[in-house]
């Protein structure tokens, strides 16, 4: 009679539970060693461990279910086009690359780095020259020619209701004019030559919109950068 | 030969989970499409008979691995490499199959828990006596739960630990061990021939 558990090894019930293990190759030597150990006394675990045996020979016997990856694939392959999204990018990577860029310590906190970028941006003349000539108020949606760069003398200064945002690569035209509607806003400027667009809030917009809308907007999956455009007033 | 060496040659059934999967699951979180392609079609047979395991249903077993897929390419890009890459992708397969099964059960169904059982021996045991082997496991599956045919996947099939077990399916490991336990009663009920053990034995 298995007399295991008296002595404080572990009893028969738990050499019953780690045999599916045994048989399947992980458990770890130690376990082994003590299972095959007990499995040698214990003629109700060697008839239960032969069950075992005979279990995964069955669970492994290839199975006839008709199946077609390829045809499964094309479908999903219309469906990530169909979306036009890019999977989400991680804010640690671009941080990364803008790191990388500028020569900066990879050290340097994500948002700071960001907002740095974004100055730097607005300052380095891009290569997108202006295609009218509106004041920097007449900001349009993209798909209308009328963007202008974040470095034109027109563009006025940040406002408080301003946004920095880069969308996600291949983020498509109407998707990005369809999210600005949404949080009631345009593009004033950009994008520069790293992506940035300079929008704005509506002018009753404060520093609980701005807040709403920056939390929106990075709610997007779409979105990789969504910061306020100057300092926030504090409360 | 021992079992340690016997099933050391097939632990797995493909090798999945390794460096190189994060790798691709990297390339995926860029953008790569390509890359998309090879890790889809690489996991598609793997999924498949898991996710039907839960569902026993071919209808919906496709949707369900595009589901899972979409999951991937939506977080390739944050996902965090800590444990396998199987480990992971096993974890979605198991919350999405069990959410489609879920979907798909018909109105007045009776809920499902680990002591039901669908298929009495009393009932069925001519018809299952008819069955060859496979066909008859995969009628003796029909009785167990879906959390059960799922973990019983994982053990005989995956040839998982109970450990990477109970992080596929989010639980501790002794609740793993235990429904492993119950699922493998439940099933000799069913097929006493396959075990080779007689009528009401364990």
């Amino acid at each position: 009679m298995n007399t295991d558990g008296l002595d404080g090894s572990p009893g028969h019930d738990e050499f019953l539970m780690l045999l599916p293990w045994y048989v399947n190759g992980t458990l770890r030597e130690a376990d082994r060693m003590r299972i095959e150990e007990h499995v040698r006394g214990c003629i109700v675990c060697r008839r239960e461990l032969m069950a075992e045996r005979r279990t995964l020979e069955l669970f492994r016997q290839e199975s006839h279910l008709d199946r077609s990856a390829q045809a499964a694939f094309e479908r999903m392959h219309a469906r990530i086009a169909g979306t036009g999204r890019r999977p989400r990018r991680r804010l640690a990577d671009l941080g990364a690359r803008l790191a990388e860029w500028f020569g900066t310590p990879a050290r340097i906190a994500l948002p700071a780095l960001a907002v740095m970028a974004a100055v730097v941006m607005i300052n380095i003349a891009p290569d997108r020259a202006l295609v009218n000539g509106e004041s920097g108020m007449g900001g349009t949606g993209l798909g209308t020619g009328g963007y202008r760069t974040l470095s034109d003398a027109n563009v006025t200064p940040p406002r408080l209701g301003d946004v920095d945002v880069i969308f996600a690569e291949g983020t498509d035209i109407d998707t990005i004019n369809r999210l600005l509607a949404s949080i009631d806003a345009e593009i004033v400027a950009g994008p520069s030559g790293a992506g940035v667009y300079r929008v704005r809030l509506g002018n009753d917009a404060g520093d609980a919109d701005r807040t709403a809308a920056i939390a929106r907007l990075r709610g997007q999956g779409n979105v990789v950068f969504a910061e306020a455009a100057q300092p926030m007033a504090l409360p | 030969m021992t079992d340690q060496a016997d099933n050391d040659s097939r632990r797995r059934p493909r090798a999945h989970g390794g460096a190189d999967d994060w790798e691709l699951i990297r390339r995926v979180g860029t953008g790569d499409q390509a890359a998309f392609e090879r890790l889809y079609k690489g996991y598609y047979e793997y999924l498949y008979r898991f996710v039907f395991q839960i569902t026993r249903r071919t209808d919906c077993v496709d949707e369900v691995i595009n589901e899972v897929m979409y999951v991937v390419w939506q977080k390739a890009a944050t996902v965090e490499p800590r444990a396998r890459a199987s480990t992971w992708i096993l974890g979605i397969a198991h919350n999405k199959a069990l959410q489609a099964l879920y979907r798909l059960r018909p109105v007045g169904t009776v809920a499902l828990d680990d002591d039901d059982c669908f298929l009495q021996p009393s009932d069925d045991g001519a018809a299952l006596r008819e069955l060859e082997t496979e066909e008859l496991l995969f009628a003796a599956l029909r009785a167990l739960a879906p959390e059960q045919r799922a973990v019983m996947e994982l053990v005989y099939y995956h040839g998982l630990h109970y450990s990477e077990i109970a992080e596929v399916i989010d639980c501790p490991e002794n609740t793993v061990k235990t429904r492993v336990f119950h699922a493998r009663r439940k099933l000799r009920s069913l097929w006493p021939r396959l075990t080779g053990a007689k009528t009401g034995e364990t």
